[in-house]
């Protein structure tokens, strides 16, 4: 390697067509001067290597990974924070309202509140019936139905406990009857 | 700056912004505690922040927190410890026959950064390590985009001629 000349008055210029060279920043006739002088000068090649190595080595240094637990351990305080921030606004507002005599908007306002709640509470859900449900209600209907005209034209009528067993028997016996004889 | 914003800021730029602070102190543990208090001033200081100028502004806390650091402690002249090393080799971010190539250089090159002074080495580490845009690194060291750029000349000039120098007296 040949000894290198810190005092030499070109450096400067030789360093600053390097960079520009480097960084890829450098006019075509810069670049012309850069390649040339690769050719023609020994020292200037070596200092061009050297600054191409130091760059490269400078930028494939491996990242540093930070610790798993900064940035949940930042959120946990920042969250903390936050959530006490938010209690210390509404507390100086209620504070400030009770303080310039807005206690009579502050109950009207608590009344309300309460009277939209219970409203919302106790408004009946609409009613869902499920397909199935509806179609075996409609058949219950017609059974009904059907039981009253057995019962009005054979003048059984049918009594609270019509499903007990001890009235399933006549109840047969008349259906039988109503449709084997009818009148 | 709100919440989630800022999550993702701090995620973001967590690995650079640590990246930094560990090769300024050489010291895992006094980097993790300064760049999560970095992290939380940022969050208190909110209300005066864009999420442009975020990163930069977390930055410049974490650099003068690091700076003050190696002021009180002493140790500018100390600075990527062995552990930096280790991880640098372990972390599998560079090829074994490339690590073992760039080996002599890196050695070089960490004596000479650990010799170059200030802001010097820390643009250098900033743009061509943890690869800070421009206007970012403007942001940290609070300075401007031509001085910046005048400073990372220089310093990639110094930091060349100080390996020059070592392998010349190497080879001598």
């Amino acid at each position: 390697m040949n000894s290198p000349d810190f005092s030499h008055h070109e450096d400067a210029s030789a360093d600053a067509l390097i960079e520009a060279f480097l960084d890829e920043t450098a006019s075509p006739e810069e670049r012309a001067r850069v390649l040339a002088s690769v050719d023609s000068e020994p020292e200037f090649r070596e200092r061009l290597a050297l600054a191409t190595a130091i760059r490269d080595a400078l930028r494939s240094t491996p990242g540093v990974h930070a610790p798993p637990d900064l940035i949940p351990g930042v959120m946990r305080v920042v969250r903390q924070e936050a959530r006490t921030a938010i209690l210390a606004r509404a507390r100086g507002w209620l504070s400030t309202a009770w303080h310039i005599d807005l206690r009579p908007v502050l109950a009207m306002a608590t009344l309300a509140a309460v009277v939209v709640l219970a409203s919302l509470a106790g408004r009946p859900g609409e009613e869902r019936v499920d397909p199935e449900v509806a179609e075996a209600l409609e058949q219950v209907k017609w059974t009904l139905a059907l039981l009253s005209e057995v019962g009005e034209r054979t003048a059984f009528h049918v009594q609270n406990d019509v499903l007990e067993p001890h009235v399933l028997g006549p109840m047969q016996s008349a259906i039988h009857h109503v449709f084997a004889e009818p009148q | 700056v709100t919440l989630s914003e800022f999550e993702i800021i701090v995620t973001q730029s967590q690995d650079r912004v640590f990246g930094y602070a560990m090769r300024l102190l050489g010291n895992r543990d006094h980097a993790a505690d300064i760049v999560q208090d970095s992290m939380i001033r940022m969050w208190r200081n909110r209300e005066k922040l864009e999420t442009e100028g975020a990163v930069s502004w977390m930055l410049r806390v974490t650099h003068n927190a690091c700076i003050d650091v190696l002021r009180r402690r002493k140790l500018e002249t100390q600075i990527f410890a062995h552990e930096v090393d280790a991880e640098r080799f372990e972390s599998g971010g560079i090829s074994p026959d490339r690590a073992l190539e760039t080996r002599d250089l890196r050695s070089h090159l960490d004596r000479a950064l650990e010799r170059l002074s200030e802001p010097y080495r820390s643009i250098l580490i900033l743009r061509e390590i943890e690869d800070f845009r421009y206007d970012e690194i403007c942001g940290a060291l609070n300075l401007p985009m031509s001085t910046v750029k005048v400073y990372l000349h220089r310093g990639r000039r110094k930091l060349r001629k100080m390996i020059q120098e070592e392998l010349y007296h190497e080879l001598a």
